[in-house]
């Protein structure tokens, strides 16, 4: 049997095998963070920036019970109706009820890591609706049957060779370089399906609880498109995105596009309070929102919290020098990168496939903490819940005992000296020093590491 | 499935196991976001100018009153021989004897099928060079998204300093007379840079934006 981590490895391996990917990680990765570092201080203080961000995620988590309250009452006010989650079962099930009351046939959606984290597509789809993404790189990794590999840029891995072959097969256009060609050919496609859907199902970036308002942050426009044609909008939101007022929008919205693609703003920032008023033409005729904890409101009552004032922004997964060398697929999740590795332990996310790995996938570098827009200490709680993975008897069995080892020599200055004096002696046996670089349990530790040289004699000798 | 009070509950409780050092002082300081200081009508003009040169790619319009801008409008869509189009805002009428020339938008259908949206902002953010749309009676989403190429029109004195301004602005709007449905903050054309990074505008919105400012 494969340990988690053993799983994480042969995932990470398969990756790094792959030059292409190889090469659209760095291309990414490296335009990322171009981007946020000459985006940010063109806006302001990016310290200052950050601690305005911050701030307001600070003050909104901590008194979240009250604010999704009055978010929950607002939003009723302008028309629309509310339903609370608590897992990602239960969400389903809301959403098909609602599709089913509306006798929906045909769902288009708008890009949702709330919506990939329930695994919303593949329940309907089992239940005879038909669902369409349309975010252009969501769109892609639909068509190819996989899951996004970066959280701004789902289909980060794939080349637009891979792109062109994909909609020949697919959706039988021509075979083209052209990129704008293949943005053509999905735009037609697409915009049939805003037209003739029934419901429009988004995430949210943030809500606002005293006005009882969404709001959501694109530059295709399929945002706008599905909460604008369908006559049913429904939106997936995890608690932690409820802020207080309209005016604590700003901060968090300086910081988000500069950190994720560099940009000052988005092409469209949407503000939606509601269904359609009397009298109007567009927009939808019923709106819903449905609230999800599914393990969110276990990490605000622990020091798991802070991971909560996460915006999302993929600063952290582009200056990892384990994502950048793995990608988003080895972290087996709805999430990778730094964050992923602290929330897909914690939030129950069912298509995770080695949750307990993840916080071994760090090297502590600390990168994610200083790239983060809104200051998440994230090697803190990876430390955190490597400490849980031991007490729950998750670390390897190797591992386990050589602590076990330690610690009875180190108690005891006699049994130090004694266990000293036998490590010195076998590395000096011929052949031995390196076969500990290359025989498990050691090699993984020491194949990228230098043993030490003993002295001949200890001060204490 | 869970009720809204349990729900509720269980975060009241989440909230009681735990706390910071650091949410004692964020929330005693009091300290909320303040939208920064205004600049005089020029200034905010000029800087809107700017910024949407940068990332519209085009030049901002002027017109001198509403009857000029709606002239200057129509000779864009003459020179660009544009037969039919879609109309959104108070003061871009349907019924408007200038637009006879073309085939105006009646509904939805139409609006996909029009070559150009022209839609009435209702404000303006000088800070991002963006225009805000308020959706309305008269204002429908779909005549500034669904046309390939999109003409703003905007009065300066809806020119605001920034999204913090445009904030205050709803919720004053807000206490008044409530949230309007939807309002859009756009800023150039529709983009996208899902295949290989590689920038590409207009997928879903429209590829072409202009705005005319008036007054």
């Amino acid at each position: 049997m494969t340990s988690p981590i053993g799983k994480f490895r042969e995932k990470s391996r398969e990756a790094m095998a792959s030059p292409v990917l190889t090469k659209a990680l760095k291309n990414a990765t490296d335009k990322f963070i171009a981007g946020r570092t000459g985006t940010l201080p063109k806006l302001g203080d990016p310290i200052r920036l950050k601690d305005e961000a911050r701030a307001v995620k600070v003050r909104c988590i901590a008194r979240l019970d009250k604010l999704v309250a009055q978010f929950a009452e607002n939003y009723r006010k302008n028309g629309g109706q509310v339903h609370f989650a608590s897992d990602a079962k239960e969400a389903r099930e809301i959403l098909h009820s609602i599709a089913k009351e509306n006798q929906v046939k045909l769902v288009a959606k708008s890009k949702s890591m709330a919506t990939e984290e329930i695994e919303l597509n593949h329940f309907l789809e089992g239940k005879g609706i038909q669902v369409v993404e349309t975010d252009l790189g969501e769109y892609i990794i639909q068509l190819a049957k996989e899951k996004p590999s970066h959280i701004i840029t789902p289909a980060i891995h794939k080349t637009k060779e891979q792109v062109s072959s994909l909609f020949h097969e697919k959706l039988g256009s021509p075979e083209t370089s052209d990129i704008s060609e293949m943005t053509r050919t999905a735009k037609k496609v697409l915009r049939d399906v805003f037209l003739t859907a029934d419901m429009g199902v988004t995430g949210a970036n943030f809500a606002v609880a005293e006005t009882g308002t969404l709001t959501l942050v694109t530059n295709e426009g399929n945002g706008r498109m599905v909460t604008s044609l369908p006559r049913v909008h429904v939106a997936v939101v995890g608690v932690e995105k409820i802020v207080e007022t309209l005016s604590d929008v700003p901060p968090l919205l300086k910081v988000l596009p500069a950190s994720a693609t560099g940009q000052k703003i988005t092409v469209y920032f949407s503000i939606i309070s509601g269904p359609r008023r009397p009298g109007e033409t567009d927009g939808p005729e019923q709106s819903h929102v449905i609230l999800l904890d599914n393990g969110r409101i276990d990490m605000l009552g622990s020091d798991y919290r802070e991971s909560l004032y996460c915006i999302r922004c993929g600063a952290c997964l582009n200056v990892c020098p384990v994502y950048q060398a793995v990608g988003g697929h080895s972290y087996g999740g709805t999430y990778p990168g730094p964050i992923g590795a602290v929330v897909t332990p914690l939030l129950h996310d069912e298509d995770a496939k080695y949750p307990a790995a993840l916080p071994q996938a760090s090297s502590l570098c600390g990168a994610c903490r200083d790239a983060c827009p809104v200051k998440i200490d994230l090697p803190r709680m990876l430390v955190s819940l490597r400490k849980d993975g031991v007490k729950k008897g998750e670390s390897a069995f190797w591992e386990g005992l050589a602590f076990k080892l330690w610690a009875w020599a180190a108690s005891s200055p006699s049994r130090f000296h004694f266990a000293a004096k036998t490590v010195r002696f076998l590395l000096k046996v011929p052949g031995l020093k390196g076969m500990a670089k290359v025989l498990p349990p050691g090699s993984g530790w020491a194949m990228a590491r230098e043993l030490p040289e003993f002295p001949e004699k200890f001060g204490w000798e | 499935m869970m009720e809204e009070r349990q729900f509720l509950q269980k975060m009241t409780s989440a909230l009681s196991r735990y706390s910071t050092a650091e949410e004692a002082r964020v929330l005693a300081s009091g300290v909320r976001p303040q939208p920064g200081p205004r600049a005089g009508l020029e200034d905010k003009i000029a800087r809107f100018a700017d910024e949407v040169a940068e990332l519209h790619k085009v030049e901002v319009i002027r017109a001198g009153n509403w009857d000029q801008a709606r002239r200057h409008i129509a000779s864009m869509l003459q020179e660009r021989g544009v037969s039919s189009i879609a109309l959104a805002g108070e003061d871009l009428k349907p019924s408007l004897p200038l637009w006879g020339k073309w085939k105006v938008a009646g509904d939805r259908d139409s609006t996909e099928r029009a070559e150009v949206g022209v839609v009435q902002a209702d404000y303006g953010l000088a800070e991002t060079g963006s225009v805000v749309l308020v959706a309305s009676k008269d204002k429908p989403r779909s005549v500034s998204l669904l046309p390939p190429v999109c003409i703003f029109a905007l009065s300066v004195f809806g020119m605001l300093d920034s999204m913090a301004h445009l904030m205050k602005e709803l919720e004053a709007r807000h206490a008044k007379e409530g949230m309007p449905a939807t309002v859009n903050v756009v800023t150039g054309p529709s983009r996208t840079a899902d295949i290989e990074l590689s920038l590409t505008v207009g997928v879903h919105g429209p590829g072409e934006v202009h705005v005319v400012l008036v007054g």
